[in-house]
């Protein structure tokens, strides 16, 4: 039975407004009755739909007992208890799977060991998961070890490169005391003794030509 | 409860080592070959440019470490127990001050026993370097440098190879390892004299 409404939710969707089209003059009420009957018995039609169709009802037996027969497959529908699934169905689908276990469930029985083992194997989990964190933080301190080692190395070389300079310039000290008493003192001392030679010579030639 | 009765283990533990720590700072400084620059008040830490200070536990690893690719230095490091450098700038106003501090310092340590090994007095840089010798072998060497602008003293403590140490020292370059160790307080903390 095709059925012409339009829905349109209103007041969060309690009450559903349903216009019916208008019957042609000459259409069965009966037709646009019908097509109102399940909306009203959801109270979800609209108030004008309501008026008209209380109207046909009241005057229409047939369409009255549809109404009646729709209230009774509702209320009756509501009473009747839920129903679980037959203990034969159930035993019958849990044969089947354990029969035809899935791929999965046949991976984790074959990995889980036995019972009695379970214990021991947690001991040598814990066992490795600290081995795993004793590994991890001795790699760290031996690295941290390892970057100070470099650093105090080359802070010993640096302070040789210190004393080295120091040498390096006692070296160049050394040759110029050297240079200063042995080559340079003489030669002045030298010419100074030269110049008052000469001095002399001349001051003595004077005098002899006097 | 529980975490009382563990934590008082490790107090003590702690406690231990920390004078054990404490223990060995003081040893340091009552070896005859240590100096104590300190009394240099004219160089401040305000100038302090360079401060390297690296000791026995650490210089042993760094012995073991160059074992290989530098024996020699592994050598000389096996039988040190401390290297201290400090580098300050010095103030011209200031040069002719802070030299007769050294000077002062250099007579103490002559009357103290330490031997002056080099003398280096020009114009612009002058400074002493000094051994320590105990029975005849040195077991401790103290530098102390002045130039243009820059401060410069050294201490090491422990059994020296002088012959070594100058063989060593012309290798290696300041000017390429100092970029390496700028650090004002390279080791810090570890023994401000």
């Amino acid at each position: 039975m095709p059925k012409h409404r339009e829905s349109n939710h209103r007041n969060g969707g309690r009450e559903r407004q349903v216009t019916a089209p208008h019957a042609p003059p000459n259409a069965p009420a009966c037709q646009t009755a019908d097509a109102l009957l399940e909306a009203y018995v959801d109270d979800e039609i609209g108030a004008e739909d309501r008026r008209r169709l209380d109207a046909h009802l009241a005057a229409c037996a047939g369409c009255s007992a549809q109404l009646d027969l729709a209230r009774r497959i509702r209320s009756e529908l509501r009473e009747l208890e839920p129903r679980s699934c037959p203990q034969q169905v159930t035993a019958a689908v849990v044969a089947h799977a354990e029969a035809h276990p899935s791929w999965s469930r046949r991976l984790v029985s074959w990995l889980a060991p036995p019972r009695r083992w379970q214990p021991a194997l947690a001991l040598l989990l814990v066992a490795a998961l600290g081995l795993g964190v004793w590994y991890a933080v001795s790699r760290e301190a031996a690295n941290q070890q390892a970057a100070e080692v470099a650093r105090a190395e080359a802070e010993v070389k640096l302070a040789l490169a210190y004393l080295g300079r120091i040498s390096q310039r006692t070296g160049t000290a050394v040759g110029a005391e050297v240079l200063e008493d042995r080559v340079v003192t003489p030669i002045a001392r030298s010419i100074t003794e030269a110049m008052l030679l000469r001095s002399a010579d001349s001051r003595g030639g004077e005098n002899h030509a006097l | 409860m529980r975490c009382k009765t563990l934590s008082y283990p490790l107090v003590i533990v702690l406690l231990l080592a920390g004078l054990a720590a404490v223990a060995t700072e003081e040893d340091l400084t009552r070896d005859p070959g240590f100096v104590d620059f300190s009394d240099l008040e004219l160089l401040t830490d305000d100038e302090l440019n360079i401060h390297v200070s690296v000791k026995d536990p650490l210089l042993k690893l760094v012995a073991e470490a160059t074992r290989e690719n530098e024996p020699e230095l592994s050598d000389l490091l096996a039988q040190i127990k401390a290297i201290e450098v400090h580098v300050y700038s010095v103030k011209e106003s200031l040069r002719e001050a802070i030299w007769m501090e050294i000077r002062a310092k250099a007579k103490a340590l002559e009357a103290a026993g330490w031997n002056p090994a080099i003398t280096i007095r020009m114009r612009r840089e002058r400074g002493y370097v000094f051994l320590k010798l105990v029975d005849g072998k040195p077991i401790g060497l103290a530098a102390m440098y002045i130039e243009d602008d820059e401060a410069v003293l050294v201490n090491i403590v422990g059994l020296i190879d002088p012959t070594r140490i100058g063989r060593l020292a012309s290798r290696f370059n300041i000017d390429l390892l100092g970029d390496g160790a700028d650090d004002k307080d390279s080791h810090g903390g570890e023994s401000d004299d």
